[in-house]
């Protein structure tokens, strides 16, 4: 009895990802909500945060383009400069790519300033166009961590005094995640840059 | 990184050092004490837990295995080098 519901539930996830690798298409990540007759699907709230050089940047800035984020804070010393090294693969890879934009939110809004940010940017040659670093009120970057389903917050045992994951985060036009990767595995982000790939496709 | 590259400007390598890129001697000091303060961009937390044979093991890891510059910090090397450090 036991082998043949094993036997079953394997045959149900060998159609699963069949499914999925026939119809080639991103799943839209996240918890559904049903309201009355509506299915809402988790999508990222509004936000209204200060980029690299002390500009407003809100959801509306984001809309017309999918992007790639992270969570990282300056003077972190154990996996942002491994994540960083992953992001700037992606960066590379699209930054002639008018659809893509990238998103590095700092979670320490007390020490990255928007003038370290800038620095930090420049030292890490990037187009701040294509790739941009931001800080706000830190109640709100938690709560916008929240939602990216990365685990972020204030540790004082922990290496720089934060704690967080170094997931690597896809978001598309309508703010509906749609893949991630482990920022610290170069492996699941060459998975990653193919999942891109994919999700680019759908807006040929 | 692990294998001693780095990201841009922002971590310099730890590749392609020669014995005229950086002061090496004072790569223990850096070690034991970290580089930077609050305020600079590029900060390292000091490894003050380890031990004068430990620093001296990551000095010579690095010098050979990542550069091959085929130079060696002996104990009493590091030892002295450690001494000196400015805070």
């Amino acid at each position: 009895m036991k082998l043949s519901t094993f036997t079953s539930l394997i045959c149900a996830l060998i159609y699963l990802i069949s499914c999925s690798v026939d119809q080639q298409k991103l799943p839209i990540l996240g918890r559904m909500n049903i309201e009355g007759t509506d299915t809402i699907l988790h999508k990222i709230p509004k936000f209204n945060f200060i980029n690299q050089d002390s500009n407003y940047v809100t959801n509306q800035d984001l809309e017309p383009y999918i992007y790639v984020s992270d969570f990282f804070f300056i003077s972190c010393p154990s996996i942002c400069p491994l994540v960083k090294k992953q992001m700037l693969r992606v960066y590379e890879k699209y930054k002639d790519n008018p659809k893509i934009k990238m998103v590095s939110h700092t979670i320490d809004p007390k020490r990255d300033t928007p003038k370290k940010l800038s620095k930090y940017a420049e030292k890490l040659k990037i187009d701040t166009d294509k790739w941009m670093f931001l800080t706000g009120d830190k109640g709100e970057i938690l709560d916008i961590a929240d939602d990216y389903f990365v685990a972020a917050f204030e540790d004082a045992d922990a290496p720089g005094g934060f704690d967080h994951s170094g997931k690597i985060i896809l978001t598309d036009t309508k703010g509906h995640i749609r893949a991630f990767a482990e920022g610290t595995d170069s492996d699941d982000v060459t998975d990653f840059l193919k999942d891109i790939d994919l999700l680019l496709k759908e807006y040929e | 990184m692990p294998d001693g590259s780095g990201v841009n400007e922002l971590y310099p390598s730890l590749n392609n050092l020669d014995q005229n890129s950086f002061n090496l001697s004072e790569m223990p000091c850096i070690i034991r004490n970290g580089l930077g303060n609050e305020l600079s961009l590029i900060q390292m937390s000091g490894l003050e837990h380890l031990s004068e044979v430990e620093i001296n093991n990551i000095v010579n890891y690095v010098l050979n295995d990542m550069n091959n510059l085929s130079l060696e910090f002996t104990i009493q090397q590091t030892e002295e080098t450690l001494k000196d450090c400015s805070e």
